[in-house]
């Protein structure tokens, strides 16, 4: 079984190198095939690794081959396979496939868009584009696949990396440039926490291999109370944040939504987020031994749900909402973790995988079909247009909102239950407010789905300009390699949380061994929990009703405060650019000038001139008169000679 | 048999030689009397080497003074063909007016 992991890594990563060196030689179907194909295999092989670890219970940790040894300091490049890992996979390469063949569908209407006219640069694009989504591929199982803190760093990175380069994708827009380089500095940020978190493990336990530290049967023990451990919590706190767009380091995930469209559903939406989820999943063992770190986890997911679900409410762009709304989802799988319920966690990370693809994929239909087209102020009426794209958002925003039987449901409703199982057991008032949060935010999801959903589809076209009757323009359904991967995912969104019900819960008893359990104390709860969020997310698709479905609804400008700051973003953008962005533009160019100008710039220039003006009077001597060079030569000898006569 | 010439009156006149060709080297403007001079003082040194030698019954004084000749006669050559080189394009060899090495 081990022997084959390896290629989980290979796969994607000849696939990068094959396309990115040869690709634009290449035919489309050829790019399509490789780019699919690779990630295809790979599943094959997550697929295997799924079956094999059935059953076992210590992780299988394969060491490759040994990276640096130093000193007392020994770093392995290994892989390890355990239930975490194995699930993690199915859902990097198979969600992963099903995106690479939606986007070989959608990129060849996007690259004849924006690729420029001529064929051949249009195909070149489209080989580009496939070869960074192998990169990420690779990035990612990279990151869940490595048996060490380093090179996790090196997968967290990676997937960094990768998302800079597809979000930028079309670069000659100035305002996804801007993006790429928002997404790339804030996930930094990410990556330092990550590194001094690693700098803290090398110097007090002098190794970084998981086995060592956070595997069962580790050598070293995270000693509940020891500062150490709290701050390497919080220093991997960070960097979730960072890579799963919480509250405060989100701001990347929004104008993320600037790549194109299978980006926002593979990188911002199914994977690369859930790597903070899979990071604090992975360090349960650390997160446990330190309960200011796991208030914290809690707090941030909560405020962060709550956070984006109230942004999501007003927001116009069709892309932004569905942004938002996973911003808000992380915050429910975080606050899974900050309870313990690790499985709950990874269950909704799996399921939101299934349908927040799909419902970007169908966003994505939508937005083609309209010809670019993301302002759901100038959508409405596309139900009869667009049956597919109608299906698939709706089994996706049921899910989505949480409503049974659908996949959302049960896994959100895991989490809540967990958080209302946890405040009941320990009575502290904060888990009850987070209990509270979650349910509220439950209510916002519906209505901001629904929203969504009756603005776009139902109602009347609004596209056409002032005055003039509104017809819809041709718009055509999704093609069939884009309709296919929707259509599996339609499937998975309905069914893909029944392994979750409450008392087969065949999911949790195949993480258990990996991240731990919790056992509920009053299974009661659960179900009566299950009961308040079905009714917490049809009241959110009720008032959505309300408000959008049951009558004509015309946008009109709103100038209620409330209104304002939430379809605003509560003014976060500009208040950063006034408070960090532009003092540190301010701060460079003051730089410019006054040290690298004035400083740096002066003092080369004055060495210089001062250099000039010696070599101006040494050049006096340079008479030119062979006698004159002759007397030096006859005094300079004179001297020498004196010296050894004068001597004593 | 005569009494042997002490060597102090030989390096007097080495001495004198060589001095000779230095104020030669530094005084004269026609290149030629200023190899004239140089190879005045060359022979200055030699005539001390020979003394030297004799005095202290050595040969290796000797040996210089055939290296020196040596060394004097290739010089003699190049120097020579570069006043008559210049000499042609300058129609003048005053060596005060070879002053194009002038910082």
């Amino acid at each position: 079984m081990l022997s084959l992991t390896p290629l989980l890594l290979a796969l994607p990563l000849a696939g990068f190198v094959i396309l990115g060196i040869g690709g634009r030689a290449l035919p489309r179907l050829a790019v399509a095939v490789i780019g699919c194909g690779t990630v295809l295999a790979a599943f094959a092989v997550a697929l295997g690794n799924f079956f094999a670890v059935q059953g076992t219970a210590a992780p299988q940790d394969q060491t490759l081959w040994t990276w640096v040894v130093s000193g007392g300091l020994r770093i392995d490049f290994g892989l390890v396979v355990d239930h975490l890992a194995a699930i993690m996979m199915l859902v990097v390469t198979g969600v992963g496939f099903l995106i690479h063949v939606y986007a070989a569908g959608y990129m060849a209407t996007e690259v004849r868009h924006e690729g420029g006219d001529a064929l051949a640069v249009q195909n070149a694009r489209y080989a580009r584009f496939f070869s960074f989504m192998n990169l990420f591929v690779f990035a990612m199982t990279l990151l869940v696949l490595a048996d060490s803190f380093l090179f996790l760093l090196v997968g967290w990175a990676g997937v960094g990396l990768a998302s800079f380069l597809l979000i930028g994708f079309w670069w000659q827009r100035p305002s996804a440039v801007a993006a790429a380089q928002k997404a790339f500095v804030i996930n930094v940020i990410g990556d330092f926490g990550l590194m001094l978190a690693i700098f803290l493990l090398v110097a007090r336990f002098n190794t970084l291999s998981y086995a060592g530290l956070i595997l069962p049967g580790a050598a070293h023990h995270f000693a509940v109370g020891d500062g150490l451990t709290t701050a390497v919590a919080l220093l991997l706190l960070v960097a979730a944040a960072a890579k799963s767009a919480q509250l405060p380091l989100y701001m990347w995930l929004p104008d993320a939504m600037e790549g194109p469209t299978p980006v926002s559903a593979l990188i911002h939406a199914a994977t690369m987020v859930t790597a903070g989820v899979y990071l604090v999943a992975r360090c349960h063992v650390l997160f446990a031994a330190s309960p200011a770190a796991l208030a914290v986890v809690g707090i941030m997911g909560g405020a962060s749900a709550l956070f984006a679900a109230s942004i999501a409410l007003f927001q116009y762009d069709i892309k932004r909402v569905l942004a938002y709304s996973t911003m808000s989802q992380l915050g429910y799988m975080f606050m899974g973790e900050s309870v313990g319920a690790n499985t709950a966690a990874i269950f909704h990370l799996t399921t939101h995988a299934f349908f927040k693809a799909l419902l970007f994929m169908a966003a994505g239909g939508v937005i083609h079909a309209l010809g670019g087209e993301q302002d759901m102020r100038r959508m409405g009426g596309l139900r009869t247009r667009l049956p597919i794209t109608y299906a698939a958002f709706l089994a996706g925003g049921l899910a989505l909102a949480g409503v049974p039987p659908l996949a959302g449901f049960w896994s959100k409703d895991a989490i809540l239950g967990a958080v209302l199982d946890h405040a009941t057991a320990t009575g502290g008032v904060g888990w009850y407010a987070l209990y509270g949060v979650g349910l509220l935010t439950a209510i916002l999801t519906g209505l901001y789905t629904f929203r969504l959903i009756f603005v776009v589809f139902h109602g009347q076209y609004r596209g056409a300009a002032q005055g003039q009757r509104a017809t819809m323009p041709h718009v055509h359904e999704v093609g069939m390699a884009m309709a296919a991967p929707m259509a599996l995912l339609i499937v998975l969104s309905i069914i893909g949380g029944l392994d979750g019900i409450p008392g087969l819960d065949a999911i949790g008893g195949f993480l258990q061994p990996a991240v731990g359990t919790i056992s509920a104390t009053n299974s009661g709860l659960t179900v009566i929990s299950l009961g308040i969020g079905t009714l917490a997310a049809l009241v959110g698709i009720a008032l959505a009703w309300q408000r959008y479905g049951a009558r004509a609804f015309t946008f009109v400008a709103n100038r209620n405060p409330l209104y304002q700051l939430l379809a605003h973003a509560y003014y976060i953008d500009p208040l950063l650019n006034a408070v960090i962005v532009q003092p540190v533009l301010l701060l460079g160019r003051g730089l410019d000038r006054g040290v690298e100008g004035a400083l740096l710039d002066g003092g080369s220039k004055g060495i210089a001139w001062l250099v000039g003006k010696t070599s101006e009077g040494l050049r006096r001597l340079q008479s030119g008169y062979a006698r004159n060079y002759a007397l030096a030569i006859m005094l300079g000898a004179v001297a020498i000679l004196a010296y050894y006569i004068l001597k004593p | 048999m005569p009494m042997p010439m002490p060597p102090n009156a030989f390096l007097f006149v080495g001495a004198l030689l060589f001095t000779l060709g230095v104020v030669g080297v530094l005084t004269r403007r026609n290149p030629l009397v200023v190899f004239m001079s140089i190879e005045l003082m060359l022979n200055a040194v030699n005539l001390t080497f020979m003394t030297f030698a004799s005095a202290l019954h050595s040969v290796d004084g000797w040996i210089f003074v055939f290296l020196v000749l040596t060394v004097a006669a290739a010089e003699v050559v190049i120097g020579l063909a570069i006043i008559v080189s210049i000499f042609r394009s300058r129609q003048d060899i005053d060596v005060d007016d070879l002053n194009t090495l002038k910082g």
